[in-house]
This record gives structure tokens, sequence and C-alpha cells, in this order.
């Protein structure tokens, strides 16, 4: 979270940073805007209880195939 | 004859059977209807009536021999585009997918087609199951039968109109964060996201791997339960498919509901947010309603819908970003302005952001858990406002997290939009019931409690 937003130019160096070399000038804008957004929204009410121990929602329990239960 | 074109899927299997009613001349019926009024709604994206004739007529014959299949036998239905039906484009209502060409058909869609269902076409959907009602893309956004200016929700838009609008009884949609309820809540129809895992996303254009639901909407809670005993069901080619039995939801839907706990989320559409006067008032009149029916009300909180959202917005948007990462490189002057901006958004989320609302998720997967030990089911609102103009594109920005939806995606728990009334200006508003992972049953139940005693799903949008 920051409260200064990127300029054009700087978001034009991430941009190409990942991989974004073909965006207008325009399409930048809006990127630039859509970043700005998300770096002024806060989750840390969300992130907030969060200890170490606390596990993933999306941590999944593999099943054991039939060789798996034969072992 | 009744009109063929709001007939219920119940009623019209009754009259299949029972050869009262041809398929083919049913299938002709809302072939014509669609093929007379869709140029104004654009619920489809594709009218296939050579497919659904073929359908018909097979199912007729099948039907006359004795093979009825069960109560999707000759009766037409309709696909959002994004998801599979072998041989037709799934396009996601994107340039990027125009000649995208099914290889195979989706995991519903062979249910679908097993059970005799007549295939009617693929329908409008936002961009990628995210955009919005765009302007900028190869076709043009559906609009809301009940008034075409307006707004028809979405994103599964084309199936909240289409079957408003008579064109189906029955439609496919995805619920990544809402898309099957918010367009069910403003076309005044059910719409039901199931459990996730409850149906299998197998042959779905991807939006958000751990949220995508597939759910169905329908024009009565009968025909959404018929829907979803047909379409649920573990599937082992869907990583996030559920070994919990399902079905037996229709059996069920009469068993009485006489002292069901109902958990009213009040605070989101009072504090959290203030809803409109008009939506706060009907899903008020809805739970005072479910009281008569026997229902013990009482008050439950929940998180608050800021920290839903965090959550979703970290998962949704990084698994979003993942998906469209190559094309968005080679390709971003083919997305509409409101999918490219929804899904640049997830560019510079950070990792350690993305893990951590995965496991901010499991938390409030846990307290909703805790709240669910005290009561039955949820009731609360769906959107918070009724559907605006189209064309009203700042209205659309902000009304678009108004909602009560997410809390549900993010616990992946199952919730049904049903219609609870009209606001003065005639578009319809609606209540929001959820419940403990694999309740659907009992939400059918209350839902069709409720539907039963009020006569909202009577009405018919004028289409002329």
């Amino acid at each position: 979270m920051s409260d200064t937003p990127l300029t054009l130019e700087e978001i034009r160096v991430m941009a190409e940073g990942i991989g974004l070399n073909e965006l207008s000038d325009k399409q930048l804008e809006q990127l630039r805007q859509v970043t700005n957004i998300k770096r002024t929204q806060s989750s840390s009410a969300l992130f907030a209880s969060l200890g170490p121990a606390d596990e993933p929602a999306n941590v999944f329990g593999l099943t054991a195939s039939e060789e798996g239960k034969q072992s | 004859m009744t009109d063929l074109a709001y007939l219920s899927v119940a009623d019209a299997a009754e009259l299949l059977r029972s050869k009262k009613l041809s398929p083919v001349e049913y299938t002709r019926a809302l072939i014509s209807r669609a093929e007379k009024y869709d140029g104004r709604l654009n619920a489809f994206l594709r009218l296939t009536p050579e497919i659904a004739l073929e359908d018909a007529r097979r199912a007729e014959d099948e039907i006359l021999n004795g093979n009825w299949r069960g109560p999707f036998h000759g009766v037409p239905y309709a696909l959002k585009d994004i998801v599979d039906y072998e041989g037709i484009a799934t396009t996601a209502h994107s340039k990027i997918l125009r000649d995208n060409i099914a290889k195979s058909d989706a995991a519903v869609t062979e249910k679908l087609r097993a059970a005799g269902g007549v295939f009617m076409g693929k329908l409008s959907t936002h961009e990628f199951a995210c955009g919005g009602p765009s302007f900028d893309l190869p076709w043009p956004p559906a609009r809301n039968p009940w008034n075409r200016e307006h707004f028809c929700g979405g994103s599964s838009s084309g199936a909240g109109a289409a079957t408003a609008a008579g064109f189906v009884p029955a439609a496919i949609g995805t619920d990544t964060g809402g898309s099957v309820r918010n367009p069910a809540g403003m076309c005044g129809v059910v719409g039901m996201k199931p459990t996730y895992g409850v149906v299998s996303r197998r042959g779905v254009f991807p939006l958000a791997f751990s949220l995508d639901h597939v759910g169905a909407l329908t024009r009565t809670v009968r025909d959404n339960a018929l829907l979803l005993d047909l379409i649920a069901g573990h599937d082992p080619s869907d990583p996030g498919s559920t070994h919990q039995p399902t079905g037996g939801y229709a059996a069920r839907l009469e068993q009485d509901i006489r002292g069901i706990r109902i958990g009213v989320v009040r605070h989101f559409y009072t504090q959290d947010k203030q809803g409109d006067e008009e939506m706060v008032a009907a899903v008020e009149a809805a739970i005072e309603q479910l009281a008569s029916l026997g229902c013990r009300v009482s008050e439950v909180r929940m998180a608050p819908l800021d920290v839903y959202a965090a959550c979703y917005r970290n998962i949704m948007e990084s698994e979003a970003y993942a998906i469209h990462e190559k094309w968005m490189q080679e390709r971003p002057g083919d997305y509409g302005e409101l999918a490219r901006g929804r899904i640049m958004a997830g560019a510079f989320v950070r990792g350690a952001d993305y893990v951590n609302a995965t496991r901010a998720r499991r938390q409030l997967v846990d307290a909703f858990a805790t709240v669910m030990r005290e009561i039955n089911v949820v009731v609360t609102a769906n959107s918070f406002d009724p559907a605006c103009r189209i064309d009203d594109e700042k209205t659309l920005a902000h009304t678009f997290r108004r909602q009560a939806r997410t809390p549900f995606s993010v616990t992946g728990s199952p919730a049904i939009s049903v219609p609870a009334g009209f606001s003065k200006s005639g578009l319809p508003l609606a209540i929001q019931i959820a419940g403990a992972p694999f309740s659907e049953a009992l939400l059918y139940r209350v839902a069709y409690a409720y539907e039963q005693s009020t006569a909202w799903g009577q009405k018919r949008p004028a289409l002329e």
C-alpha cells in the first residue's frame, strides 16, 4: 500500500519488467490507474489476524491411488 | 395450451412425457420467440435453431417410442458462452476467442445432451466473465427484459435475460463473484451458485480457479433444483470436484420448513453499506414472510463486506491475471476496456498478498462455519440496488460493488437468488438465501416455500 501514485514512466518500466511491451499509451494509462487504485486498497484488516501457522484455504489433500493403498 | 414461452421445466416435462406436447412444437415456439425479440435484448450470441430442431426431433422420436429420459428430455436450454459445446465456438464474448471452436463438450453440456435437452445456443456474457456491459466488443451486451434500457446483471447476462424473456426455461451460467446470482436478481429469475465443486468446471473457460462455480438460472425454484439434480456430481477430470454425495434436491422441495432457523445478515445492507430503500424493504418483507411460514428468525453477524471484498479481490485478480497474462502481453488491444482493466488489476499483486488472502479465506470459511452452528440458513440481500441504466457508466461502476454475494463466493458455500418483488419503476428485486457447504437441498426448500407464498414469479416482462 502506498500513498504515492505511480507516474506513467514508472508504470511503463514496471510493465516492461513483466513482459507487457505491447500496451498503447492509453492502455498503459489504464494499467497505471488500476495499479494506483490497488495500491490504495488496504488488506491490513484482512491479514491482521493471521498467525504463522495459519494455512491457506487451497492446500490440497491427496488421495491414495490403488497402488498407494496397497503399499 | 399453456403459453409455451413461460412453461416451466417441470410442467413441460409432464406434457412431453405424456405426449400432450411435441418437443418440435415446443422448440419451434421458443425459436420463433427468440428470433422475434432477441434483436432487442441480445441474450444470444449465437442462436442454433438447426441443432435445436434436430435435438427436438430426436427427442420426439424417442418419447413416442416410449423412451422418455427424464425431465429435460425435449426441453430447450442454452449455455453461457464460456461453456463448451462441441463444434461450436466458445468465444467468452471476446475478440480473443472469436474463432475458438470447442473440441468437446463441457461436463455440464454432456449431461444436458445425455438427458435429451434441446440446445438453443450460446448466451451473452461479460467478456471472459469479468468485464461488464461493454459496447466495444464484437457483439453487443445483453439487456434487461423488464426494461431494455437497463442492465441485466452479469456476468451470466444472457442467461438471465433469456430465461426472463421466455426464450428458454433453463440456462447454464457461472458464478465466480456472483455472476449467476446478479443476473438472476436483476432479471427476476432464480439463480443458484452451488457449493464449490458440486458441478464440474471441465470445459468451462476459467476466470479464477479457486472461485469458479457453475450454476443454473431458471424461472422457478423447482426447475432450478431439477437442473442441479442433473448437472451435480463428482467428475474426476475436475480437480476441484467434490466427492460428497449430491442430488435429491427436487425430491425434497416440499418438506416442511417450520422451525428452520434463519439468520438474517442485516449489517451487510444497513451498516457495511446502505441498500436502496426499495431493495431493503423487499428483503425485510421477505424475512417477515419466512417468519410467517414458521421459520425462526434471528439476526447474525458475519465479517464485514469489505473484508470479504479484499480477500476476493486479491485471489480473483491474481488467478485471472495468471490465466490471461500471455494474451495481455501479446494482444492487449483485443480486450474490451472493462475486462482489460479488471484483469490488469492483477498484474502487480504481490505473491505474499495472494497467499495471505488464501490464508484469510480459510479463517473466513471457519468463521462462517461457526455462525452456521446456531442457524440453518442465512437470508440477506443480493444486489443493494435495482438494475441501473445500461449506458450509465458511473452508476454501473458504483453499484458493481454494492452487493452481498462476495461473502459466499469466498466461503464457497451455496447461495441462491430468489425474486422478492419489483421496484416502483418495474424492475425486479431479490433476496439471497445461503447456507453451509452442501446444504443446497435446504436452501431450495426455503426458497420454494417462499416462492410458493408469493406471486412474484408469475409476473412477465412485456417485450413488445
